[in-house]
């Protein structure tokens, strides 16, 4: 049956429209066109992209052994052997700082990765089905919201014990809400749209109407919603790693590294402000990358 | 199955067999607020008998979309049956329901709005053969082709995006879509109002070689007589959820049995200025009243040139009747619509 339209019909002999309205610009170039004029957002992008250098390198290649007690004096200020100085048990600072950059990335990106899932999926199926199963959901949500963050992730972490894996389940915990949210509001609007019904009208499941129509329609939000849930994870994760909860020692990272040169402050302030530094630079990189997303995103930009 | 075991209110006689979509009684209200509802559809009935077209013209708010809906099973009806190819559309649910989507399509008014903007109309025309498994690889995309063909648009603008066509072109594509499952009825929702005046003739056409290209058999909602009148043998005039006047089309524009038809004929503009200054306006009073608390007894007696109210026209509401052969109107004084009005 579907195969009866055979020869075309010899009433059209020419094509309506010859000429087409705009170029032909798909959602990530056109995103990408406008992000690169964003300065701040560039240099964010060029940052992270040498973080991320670091990261890799670090898995390599370390100046010394980043968890190597005695490599140098403790509390031995900065100098051409060791740029960074070293910390209250004689490791070199710049190595730890560089293996620190993986725990951080690793928690940041992981973390977003769990609340897109979640967030992306439980928002899809409350907007899309409604009514009481909205009901359902919107509720565990407000209670969600209603428990204090940090009190959530501090007894998921004593819980569930101190891994990376386990770390970055608390903290999506307590930041999932805002994903599931915005992908809640962006599916109850999109539902009504014509093109969904024109899509029924066609013989779509809810599955195809739901992964098919209504997610790639929300994607710019959501990815710019992802973008700012790492930096959240990563200073959450850094603020566990304060408390003496982060990833176990003597495994490095930031937030860690920055508890030990709290308490050695008295002594000497090298060993807070490196850490305190990437971990300041890093948020902001992040939210200069995500506040230039959500501009290039922005369907209301024509440029 | 004869008209005579149909509802009195069922318009035409049917013609020998049975016809592609019967509609009876059917009613869509929508709750609004607390205790509140907007009876957008009340109780409409008619037949549309295969490879004809049927004109549904109202206002604004009259519940046209509505009922169009109401046909394809998009919205569920509150209640009276839509029994489309012998089948009642409103008794199924699920996958029975959505095979039949393959004989029945609709296009729909907005051609910026029913075509998904994050996908090229390659795959927005192949879409219904990939949700029903026909086609696949180098078949669907030689089907594809063939279709963006069939409208007059450039099989190779496969992979644009839609907003890299104009108004005119979008809704040819939104034409493609609707015919690749080769149904037997489409229900075009307004498929020209959104655009200029050149471009409607030229989606009118070629709706119309469409038709007899493929058999086809429409529904053809618009909120002006002037677009019906070539493409429909039949016209449904609708007001407030109910319907006024069914005639066949030509009839209705010589002559009108129901005083809202009669002003909706009016507000065609001639082009001719001599005539036009000539012409008498008949100007409905007030605005269309709220399909929440509509008039009592016939519904457009608040608005109406010859009603008498108070009287009969606000006590009882008319009946569909036939006024003449294969003339349908719902007005207790349709002698004095010639005359009067």
């Amino acid at each position: 049956m579907a195969t009866t339209i055979t020869a075309p019909p010899t009433t059209v002999t020419e094509y309506a429209g010859g000429t087409l309205a705009r170029e032909q610009v798909s959602l990530w170039r056109d995103g990408w066109r406008r992000l690169r004029r964003n300065k701040l957002a560039l240099a964010a992008v060029v940052y992270l992209g040498l973080l991320v250098v670091v990261a890799v390198i670090a898995f390599f290649w370390t100046p010394y052994k980043p968890n190597a007690i005695g490599t140098c004096d403790t509390y031995a200020v900065p100098s051409g052997a060791h740029p960074f100085g070293c910390d209250e048990l004689g490791r070199d600072s710049l190595s730890r700082l560089m293996v620190g950059t993986q725990v951080s990335l690793a928690e940041g990106v992981g973390t977003a990765i769990i609340v897109l899932v979640v967030g992306v999926t439980v928002g899809l199926i409350a907007g899309y089905f409604r009514g009481t199963v909205d009901a359902v959901i919107s509720l565990i949500i407000n209670i969600f919201y209603g428990i204090p963050a940090l009190l959530v992730a501090l007894v998921l972490v004593v819980v569930l014990g101190q891994g990376l894996l386990n770390i970055m389940i608390a903290i999506s915990a307590t930041i999932w809400m805002d994903m599931a949210r915005l992908v809640r509001g962006q599916t109850l609007s999109l539902r009504e749209r014509e093109f969904i019904e024109a899509a029924r009208a066609s013989g779509a499941k809810s599955g195809k109407i739901l992964f098919g129509h209504i997610f790639p329609n929300a994607m710019g939000p959501i990815i710019v919603q992802a973008t700012f849930v790492i930096p959240i994870a990563i200073l959450t994760g850094a603020f566990l790693s304060f408390l003496g909860l982060g990833v176990p020692p003597p495994q490095a990272d930031w937030g860690g590294m920055a508890s030990e040169g709290v308490a050695a402050i008295r002594y000497v302030t090298h060993i807070v402000t490196f850490p305190s530094i990437a971990l300041s630079v890093t948020l902001l990189a992040f939210n200069f990358f995500g506040d230039g997303l959500r501009d290039a995103f922005d369907p209301r930009q024509k440029r | 199955m004869s008209s005579a075991t149909l509802p009195a209110s069922t318009p035409q006689a049917a013609p020998a067999g049975e016809p592609l979509l019967r509609v009876v009684d059917v009613k869509k209200h929508f709750n609004v607020g607390v205790a509140a509802t907007v009876k957008a559809v009340d109780g409409v009935s008619f037949e549309v008998r295969e490879g004809e077209t049927l004109g549904l013209v109202g206002e604004s708010g009259c519940g046209k979309s509505t009922l169009g809906r109401l046909v394809t099973q998009l919205i569920p009806v509150t209640s009276g049956e839509v029994v489309f190819n012998g089948v009642d559309l409103t008794k199924l649910r699920g996958e029975r329901l959505r095979q039949q989507r393959k004989q029945l399509q609709i296009i729909f008014q907005d051609p910026y709005a029913s075509l998904d903007p994050r996908m090229t109309i390659g795959d927005i025309i192949a879409e219904p053969l990939m949700n029903f498994g026909l086609l696949r690889g180098r078949q669907k995309d030689a089907k594809v082709q063939e279709l963006l063909k069939v409208v007059g648009l450039n099989p190779y603008f496969n992979n644009r995006y839609p907003h890299e066509f104009s108004g005119g072109q979008r809704q040819r594509i939104g034409i493609a879509r609707a015919l690749a499952l080769n149904p037997k009825l489409i229900v075009c929702d307004e498929p020209v109002s959104a655009l200029d005046v050149s471009i409607q003739a030229q989606i009118i056409n070629l709706l119309e070689d469409l038709q007899k290209e493929f058999h086809l058999t429409y529904i053809f909602i618009a909120h002006d007589l002037s677009v019906v009148r070539h493409i429909s043998e039949r016209v449904m005039v609708m007001y407030l959820g109910k319907v006024v006047e069914v005639s066949p089309s030509e009839e209705l524009y010589l002559s009108q049995e129901h005083p809202y038809t009669k002003a909706l004929l009016s507000a065609i503009p001639v082009p001719d200025p001599r005539i036009e200054s000539q012409r008498r306006l008949i100007e409905l009073q007030g605005e269309i009243p709220s399909p929440i608390n509509p008039p009592s007894g016939c519904r457009f007696h608040t608005r109406c040139p010859i009603a008498r109210a108070p009287g009969i026209c606000a006590d009882q509401e008319p009946p569909l009747e036939e006024k003449a052969p294969g003339r349908w109107a719902a007005c207790h004084f349709s002698d004095e619509v010639r005359t009067k009005v």
